[in-house]
């Protein structure tokens, strides 16, 4: 079943097209991640979902049901928001935030009081020690788990996340996507996962949209990308891959290849980062090594570097 | 240092009393303030271009001199608390509503995004979100109005408001620097108080803030409300300008008056401001009673015929014709007291003792000329140098001195012959002779209590009880009461008190 549909949605600033004739469905429990580079038009799209933004053109359906024909608070009240800036009221509590759409909704005080509790121990924070603590004295990380536990707190069926991580160490990083793969496992909660990074979106989602320009290139699983990337996706994802990776002897890539008896025109300790141009351009590249010599194509390296992280 | 703790310990429960005045002008004032600025600085964050010309319009109201601004106010508002009032809330408006709207304006996007995101209703996130995040930058420009405030409400003096500015203006106009100093410390010791009392505001929860401001609306405003509503015995209100003299004589007027009639409350306001302040006062009914001179009624508040000016110049009593002209406004005057507060020209009293000296005329018998301290006025006035050199002949060596110098120099024997008025608190204090104007080269100010002809037809037993000075304190007995409270820091009404009872016009206490 289809929660969320966009139908030939233009979006348009004085008019130059920031988001241009996009057409795309997602289903119920989808964690579907947006990904392209920045200004490809991803936050637009994403606050179009829950009105932040208006199209210009075109509609979107929540449950089939028209946006513009939903009560905006209603709506608000039934997709969560998770911002990059992380955006924890700096005059509340960590516990105050967390409660405050629940409030809103006028739930049971003692309700609200053990949905926060469990909110924060789903995220790993033991709630004696950070319920009433100021978000100024919890670290980058720990925010951005309450602003999760914030947006997820009074259940509702989908969440936005606009680069939510980005702003964070790679360390909490890594962490903070795991823990977003458990809770979306746990929770079937519909997940619109904004990102420019595409090692993130390998990692996290279930289906991936890429964006350039405003406009939807692609949309795929993680599996068939790899097996069958577009070029263009290809470049955006070498060039979004971590630097150290491309470091990598490429011979470290031997059990992804496929053997060969042909000669290598690559010497076995060549940084993989040598050889990415030429599979962009969808090409493949031979390796000489020790352990016999072997071939590389685009997706092969795409699997590894999925696997690698 | 010492001068300034005597005068403390002396004047401490005029000072107190003036400090309430201070306290109750600037917080309504600031309420007023932030009732009118915090909406508007709300509003304006939806209405950008409202918010450009909002503040332009209350800069330029800032940018009004104070002085101006309230002189501008009395013909709208009259005297008193009002126009005070109305002046400092408009100088309250910019910072308050500046930083209302540049604080909300400057928070951070990301908040505000958030807050639509969760579906907050637009009133839910100005309470929760928008003013809380604000708060600093507002409580900042609350803190700079608050200082502001009470800095210019020492002008509220001026007007008839009251205030910490009456010490203020009472020590420029006896040039007594420890009472503007007085006046000026409590003044910047109560905008410091204010000021830390604001920044601690904001370390408090919201809900408390809010609770306290509101207990202050309430009891100032119901102070007010109580004030207007209760009632209250029939109130003659009695003026005085600046200066101990004037002081001393409505405190005569009010235990003169309050012992005719024990049902008749006498309120006194000192210092209440200059000349044509307190007779504009007197005739819109802000005030029942002032003491005037005859002298100043007919040069300055009425205008007298050629031939009456002339008649006066030639020595006539001043007093029926300036009764006759108060009339045409409405006005009467009371009888006038014996002596004549006018110019004088002093010496010292061992000189003229020495030379057997007691009237101006008998100057011309030294050969060269005497050394003369006068001030810039009385130099260049007709009725005053250039009248002694035309009417009695007489030639000085000049040199010309502030007023506050003269008696000074007097004293020290830089000049032997000085400038002054006759009823002087330094002539009895440095022990001088004011000579006697025997050619009658000054006019005669003689003092009268000045009333509108209605209250007085109301009460005449107000005005008999007035009338009781009547011919009543010479001039040496004006300059002794004028030296014990200028001089030896007795209180008006103790000095006006003693003086009453010594002559017999107060009757024993019942
Ligand atoms: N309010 C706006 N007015 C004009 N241009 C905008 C506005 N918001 C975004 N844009 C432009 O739209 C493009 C897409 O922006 P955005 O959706 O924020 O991209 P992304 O989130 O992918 O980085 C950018 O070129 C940006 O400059
Ligand atoms: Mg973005």
């Amino acid at each position: 079943m289809n929660v969320l549909k966009f139908d030939h949605v233009t979006k348009r600033y004085d008019g130059r097209a920031v988001v241009e004739d996009l057409s795309l469905t997602i289903g119920e429990g989808e964690l579907f991640v947006l990904v392209g580079a920045s200004g490809s038009g991803k936050t637009t799209t994403l606050k179009m979902i829950n009105r932040l933004i208006e199209p210009t053109d075109g509609d979107i359906y929540f449950n089939d049901k028209r946006l513009i024909d939903t009560d905006l608070r209603d709506l608000r009240w039934n997709i969560g928001y998770v911002l990059q800036q992380i955006a924890l009221f700096p005059n509340m509590t960590v516990g105050a935030n967390i409660a405050l759409i629940p409030q809103m909704k006028h739930w049971p005080k003692d309700q609200i009081k053990q949905r926060v509790d469990e909110m924060l121990e789903a995220v790993d924070l033991a709630p004696e020690k950070y319920r009433d603590r100021m978000p100024d004295e919890l670290s980058g990380g720990e925010q951005q788990r309450v602003g999760i536990c914030r947006a997820l707190a009074s259940k509702p069926p989908m969440v936005l996340m606009d680069e939510p991580f980005s702003a964070l160490d790679p360390i909490s990083r890594t962490s903070l996507q795991d823990m977003v793969l458990r809770l979306h496992r746990k929770l079937k909660t519909t997940i619109v996962f904004v990102t420019h990074d595409m090692n993130e979106a390998m990692k996290l989602g279930d289906r991936i949209a890429v964006m350039r320009s405003g406009k939807l290139l692609q949309v795929a699983t993680p599996e068939e990308i790899a097996a069958n990337p577009a070029t263009s996706f290809v470049s955006d994802f070498f060039a979004g891959a971590a630097p150290a990776l491309l470091e990598t002897p490429i011979f470290e890539l031997a059990s992804f290849g496929t053997p060969t008896t042909e000669q290598g025109s690559y010497a076995e300790d060549t940084p993989l980062q040598v050889v990415l141009a030429p599979l962009a351009e969808g090409k493949h590249v031979t390796v000489a090594a020790q352990a016999g010599n072997f071939k590389l194509n685009a997706s092969q390296v795409l699997g590894y570097l999925a696997k690698a992280k | 240092m010492q001068n300034l703790w005597e005068t403390f310990l002396t004047r401490r429960s005029d000072l107190l009393a003036a400090l309430g005045e201070h306290i109750q002008l600037s917080l309504i004032a600031l309420l007023l303030a932030l009732l009118i600025a915090v909406p508007l600085g709300i509003w304006a964050q939806n209405h950008p271009r409202f918010a450009g010309a909002l503040l332009q319009v209350t800069g330029v109201l800032q940018t009004i001199p104070s002085l101006a601004l309230l002189g501008l106010l009395i013909p709208i508002v009259g005297i008193g608390t009002a126009p005070a009032i109305i002046a400092l809330v408009v100088y309250a408006l910019l910072p308050i509503f500046q930083n209302t709207y540049t604080g909300l304006h400057e928070i951070d996007p990301a908040y505000t995004e958030a807050a639509d995101a969760f579906g907050m209703s637009k009133p839910l996130k100005l309470v929760k979100v928008q003013l809380p995040l604000a708060m600093p930058v507002i409580i900042g420009g609350i803190r700079t109005a608050t200082v502001l405030i009470i800095g210019t409400a020492t002008l509220a003096a001026l007007v008839g408001g009251g205030g910490l500015g009456t010490f203020i203006l009472l020590g420029i106009n006896r040039n007594d620097t420890t009472l503007t100093l007085l006046g000026a410390i409590a003044a910047a010791l109560l905008a410091l108080v204010f000021s830390w009392f604001i920044a601690r505001l904001q370390k408090w929860p919201w809900r408390v803030s809010v609770g306290v401001l509101a207990a202050l609306a309430l009891a100032f405003g119901g102070t007010a409300v109580y004030q207007a509503v209760a009632p209250q015995p029939e109130t003659i209100i009695v003026a005085g300008k600046l200066g101990s003299e004037p002081e001393i004589l409505i405190n005569m007027y009010k235990q003169l008056i309050e012992q005719t009639d024990a049902k008749v409350k006498v309120s006194l306001k000192p210092n209440f401001g200059q000349t044509s302040f307190l007779f504009n006062a007197l005739k819109s009914k802000k005030i029942d009673v002032y003491p005037e001179f005859t002298g100043t009624v007919v040069t300055s508040l009425v205008k007298p015929t050629a031939k009456q000016n002339q008649a006066i110049a030639n020595g006539a009593d001043s007093y029926p014709i300036a009764e006759k002209l108060l009339n045409q406004q409405q006005l009467t005057m009371g009888k006038p007291m014996k002596y004549n507060n006018t110019y004088a020209v002093v010496v010292k009293r061992d000189f003229a003792k020495a030379h057997q000296i007691t009237k101006l005329s008998q100057l011309s018998q030294f050969a060269t000329p005497l050394k003369a301290g006068f001030d810039l006025e009385f130099n260049s006035r007709q009725d005053g140098y250039k009248g002694i050199q035309s009417l009695y002949g007489l030639t000085f060596s000049v040199q010309t001195l502030d007023a506050s110098l003269r008696y000074q120099a007097l004293d020290g024997g830089q000049v032997q012959v000085t400038d002054g008025y006759s009823t002087d608190s330094q002539i009895r204090q440095y022990h001088l002779l004011a000579l006697q104007d025997d050619k009658h080269l000054f006019p005669v100010y003689r003092g009268a209590p000045l009333m509108r002809q209605d209250f007085a037809q109301a009460h005449p037993q107000v005005v008999k009880a007035l009338n009781r000075l009547a011919n009543r304190i010479t001039e040496p007995e004006m300059q002794e009461m004028n030296y014990q409270v200028n001089v030896k820091g007795q209180s008006a009404a103790k000095v006006a008190k003693a003086y009453l009872k010594a002559h017999g016009l107060l009757k024993e206490a019942r």
